[in-house]
């Protein structure tokens, strides 16, 4: 395990309050540091560890804003609107908006709920959310931890927001957020299996579950290398952040809300807050793993990089959402265990002989692996889409008449410049 | 730092232990699972600052991840428990927890009289500190004869620093998938058989 001072944020902020940092703190810190009086620099560590807490919640948190702006933008793009234009320019401020309004909303509790567990789970929802970023390298030298099971710590406090969602439907009573909760543990448990094995391949050519390692064993992008191991890496997260392909603990069309129906004002808004959270944080953790990280060309500064990778696989995401209807819970389940499932096997097999063939590859040799991986790849989802195809929804089969289109007389007209 | 990693350990052992109690005396049954999750979490923290990473983040992922949820379901399941027993004890509550805290107080006894305090920090010489610190594990023979795992292979002494260790996590894997390989397996197979033994179970049997 590397030491805290190879992170310059760490080293920067400390060496700034405490000189004592000694040899490692030559020529870095703002002031010429040591700002902390004699006798006081125990506080050092805890004063640098509140700062850099405080940055990041506060970076998360204008992040969020931007990310929702950005979303319905987008989707208001996609959907030939417009999208929020109204506040701001282009209609920057409406997520500020959005925020006050959400605080000075009444703060309703159900009297049928139990309160502590009501109140508990919003932030049982944030507080996974926010973890992932503690492990999150957005840059060369730029990370507050980077410890050796940085992976698994993801995957980990990743499952543990099924626990809120159940803590949410059970607090607040209601039959709607149990057939939601139902659904999100069922979706969850499910995808989570494909979401670990796919990461596997990734591990075998990385040698660390170290995210800094796994970045710089990235001398070309391992999308590239492992495309199945990306795809399916890619749709399990859409399916553990409960978004629209997979949104059906949240359907509002069968079931309200699902698990948020009872939630009001800033407990909704917590909810709402670490669902976005939890997306960009997914997105850093796709760039990290699967897109390089923060390698780029030499002139931009590596933070620069990933910030621009991470927005990418965001829009990727958006896009998806805008793209695709909410699957039902039976063909969500089809497609976790006859599909990712054994698509993840593939891609285990494939890549546990690729790194027997070639241990710790070079990149000659990891452009190998990825034409072997490309073929299994294009082979593989061919077969399964064969074999899983429309044609085998056994619901679907007899119900849907081909060739029923709205003509454009049936759309209702698109109001000028509305939000969405 | 180490002022402030006491301070972490004590609010983690607090957590622990408060949360812990907190199960047996809570009359809702939904949070108590609650505060069984709080426990194993705080447990996890205590892992973490231990530097066994790799335990830690197991802790996390296998008792808040999955049992924590397993439970919670269970009861989501059976709702009429939602509400608890009432008083959470019944008439052989005495026997059974004379019973437990007769082995808790065994084990720990067992472990305090069979751990060697006294030899233990002089068997441990500098440079032994310094394999650990850095993560130079070759097996070897120690002072006393016995096979062990930690020692060093040209320890360099000024490349390790307090409270960094080395990778446990790949260490951990060698052993499981060379020296107990077998166990791994068994153990696969055991749950292999539980899964279908539960859908055997659970199935739809064909009316006859």
């Amino acid at each position: 395990m590397p030491d805290p001072f190879d992170s310059i944020l760490y080293r920067y902020v400390y060496c700034t309050l405490s000189s004592t940092g000694d040899a490692e703190c030559a020529g870095h810190g703002l002031f010429g540091g040591g700002l902390l009086p004699g006798g006081l620099e125990w506080l050092a560590f805890p004063l640098t560890a509140a700062i850099i807490v405080a940055a990041l919640i506060n970076g998360i948190l204008g992040g969020v804003l931007m990310m929702i702006w950005g979303e319905r933008r987008l989707l208001g793009r996609f959907q030939g609107r417009t999208g929020p234009n109204r506040w701001g320019p282009f209609g920057l401020l409406t997520p500020i908006a959005d925020a006050v309004k959400t605080m000075f909303k009444e703060d309703v509790v159900p009297t049928v709920s139990d309160r502590l567990v009501f109140t508990l789970a919003p932030i049982m929802m944030l507080a996974p959310a926010l973890l992932i970023y503690a492990v999150l390298p957005i840059g060369a030298g730029t990370w507050l931890a980077d410890i050796n099971v940085a992976l698994l710590l993801i995957i980990a406090v990743g499952g543990a927001n099924v626990l809120a969602i159940l803590a949410a439907s059970l607090g607040s009573g209601n039959r709607y957020a149990m057939f939601s909760a139902m659904r999100a543990v069922a979706m969850l448990i499910s995808y989570e299996i494909p979401l670990v094995i796919s990461l596997i391949g990734v591990l075998m050519l990385s040698g660390s579950l170290s995210l800094v390692a796994i970045v710089d064993a990235q001398t070309i992008p391992f999308f590239i290398v492992q495309p199945l191991g990306f795809f399916v890496f890619l749709v399990a997260s859409m399916a553990e952040l409960n978004r629209t392909p997979f949104d059906v603990a949240e359907a509002e069309s069968e079931i309200v809300a699902g698990y948020m129906t009872d939630y009001s004002s800033m407990k909704f808004g917590l909810f709402f807050l670490s669902e976005f959270a939890a997306t960009i944080a997914t997105s850093g953790v796709i760039t990290a793993v699967f897109l390089g990280g923060w390698h780029g060309f030499d002139p931009i500064p590596s933070q620069f990089w990933f910030v621009a990778k991470m927005v990418a696989v965001l829009t990727v995401i958006v896009w998806i959402r805008a793209s695709w209807p909410r699957l039902r819970i039976d063909q969500i389940m089809n497609f976790a265990w006859k599909a990712l499932f054994e698509l993840t096997l593939i891609n285990l097999v494939v890549s546990g002989l690729l790194v027997l063939a070639w241990p710790s590859p070079s990149t000659a040799e990891l452009w190998y692996m990825a034409g072997i991986n490309w073929v299994v790849f294009l082979v593989s989802i061919y077969i399964f889409g064969r074999v899983l195809g429309p044609k085998h929804d056994s619901v679907r089969a007899g119900n849907i008449q081909s060739g029923v289109v709205l003509s454009d007389s049936d759309a209702p007209a698109i109001p000028a410049g509305g939000g969405d | 730092m180490d002022g402030t990693i006491d301070v972490v350990f004590w609010i983690m052992s607090a957590g622990a232990i408060v949360t812990a109690l907190l199960v047996v005396t809570v009359k809702d049954v939904f949070r108590a699972a609650l505060a069984l999750a709080g426990s194993f979490l705080s447990v996890g923290g205590i892992f973490f600052l231990l530097q066994a990473e790799f335990v830690a983040v197991a802790q996390i992922l296998v008792y808040v991840g999955a049992i924590s949820i397993i439970v919670a379901f269970a009861i989501l399941l059976t709702r009429d428990m939602g509400q608890g027993n009432p008083t959470q004890s019944n008439r052989l509550l005495v026997v059974g927890g004379g019973v437990m805290a007769a082995l808790f107080v065994a084990v720990a006894g067992f472990v305090a009289y069979d751990t060697n305090w006294s030899d233990r920090d002089s068997r441990l010489t500098d440079l032994d500190v310094t394999a650990a610190l850095t993560g130079q594990y070759e097996e070897s023979t120690n002072r006393s004869g016995d096979t062990v795992l930690i020692a060093f292979t040209g320890v360099d002494e000024t490349s390790a620093k307090d409270g960094v260790f080395a990778d446990t996590t790949g260490w951990l894997g060698g052993l499981l998938v060379r020296d107990y390989v077998l166990a791994l397996q068994a153990l696969g197979v055991l749950l292999l058989a539980a899964i279908i033994g539960s859908i055997a179970l659970v199935r739809e049997q064909a009316s006859e």
